[in-house]
């Protein structure tokens, strides 16, 4: 029986890798007990693999932490990615926006102060944050 | 962010600009790069090919979808690079596996006759001499199956191949070695 006989040899890869199912498994358990090639060819990789792929020797934990340090000083400079500055530029924006409530009830009083809370607003909508965070025409 | 966050947390708070939340990546994923840069490559070079992995891994980071698992996904780059840095180092080779196996024969079969005792330091000089002269493609499936236990499913991620693929590449390199090993060693006699 040649042809069912071959199948199981075929299956000897999966065998090695527990890839099998219980079912298949068993099967092909039986096929070693019959068959010397199988057998020997499943005992000399079971020995290859110990001589040849046996564990890599285990990393200390100050070995991983130095070399976590040594890739993160290694990592681009952070870019500046925009909604991260949305948070502190909300903030600005209103406390410039608050502040040019002043200029009304201070503009008699101190002339200076209202030329300079002017140019403020003026640099202000110069930002092209504004634009891109769409306050602009708000304020 | 704290060190049960997922890996797909941590992820996405490193592409919203938390940078420093890659550290905890680095730190969960390295034993499992540096082994395989470490089997393949040898101490020499094993460091320098690990930070190369997590430095293209960030730098790709928005591709990771999260299909496969990110060490998956890690072990994909890896690979990657030990196969560029084996095929370079193997291009200077001027020895040949058959070569070696020929004149190591007798300590080979020593070895395979008492695995227990690969574990000197002669004993891995002689392991890593031969592993460097495998085909690349061999050692590196095997690496990934035998030593860092990959699975079919994780293999084909990480080699990007059909399952197929896999399974005719384990047997391939798996005969191929054998028959070396039989050929010059008389594994038959161990
Ligand atoms: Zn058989």
């Amino acid at each position: 029986m040649m042809p069912e006989n071959a199948m199981d040899h075929d299956k000897i890869t999966e065998f090695l890798d527990g890839e099998l199912t219980t079912e298949e498994r068993e099967r092909f358990q039986a096929h070693l007990a019959s068959c010397p090639d199988c057998r020997r060819a499943v005992e000399d990789w079971r020995k290859t693999s110990r001589v040849f792929f046996g564990p890599v020797p285990a990393l200390s934990s100050a070995d991983r932490e130095l070399f976590v340090r040594k890739v993160m000083a290694r990592l681009p400079e952070e870019e500046a990615a925009p909604w991260r500055w949305l948070v502190p530029a909300l903030g600005f924006s209103f406390a410039l926006f608050a502040l040019s409530f002043l200029p009304s009830q201070q503009e008699q009083t101190d002339p200076l102060k209202t030329l300079l809370l002017a140019d403020a607003g003026a640099a202000q909508s110069a930002d092209p944050l504004d634009e891109l965070v769409g306050l602009g025409d708000e304020r | 962010m704290d060190d049960k966050a997922s890996d797909q947390d941590l992820i996405r708070s490193v592409l919203s600009g938390r940078q420093e939340d890659y550290a905890e990546l680095v730190r969960r994923h390295h034993a499992k790069v540096m082994g395989l840069c470490l089997s393949m490559l040898g101490p020499a070079q094993a460091e320098d090919a690990a930070q190369e992995v997590f430095l293209k891994a960030y730098g790709s980071l928005s591709e990771f979808h999260g299909e496969a698992a990110f060490s998956t996904w890690l072990y994909r780059i890896a690979s990657n690079q030990c196969l560029d840095m084996t095929r370079r180092a193997a291009r200077k080779a001027e020895d040949s596996l058959d070569t070696l196996l020929e004149a190591e024969g007798d300590r080979i079969q020593a070895l395979l006759a008492e695995p227990d005792k690969a574990q000197g330091e002669e004993a891995r000089d002689l392991v890593g001499r031969v592993l460097a002269l495998l085909p690349p493609e061999y050692r590196l499936i095997l690496t990934l199956r035998e030593v860092q236990g990959l699975d079919y499913k994780e293999l084909m991620e990480a080699l990007d191949c059909s399952m197929d693929s896999v399974k005719a590449r384990l047997r391939r390199a798996r005969q191929s070695f054998l028959e070396k090993l039989r050929h010059f060693s008389k594994l038959e006699d161990v």
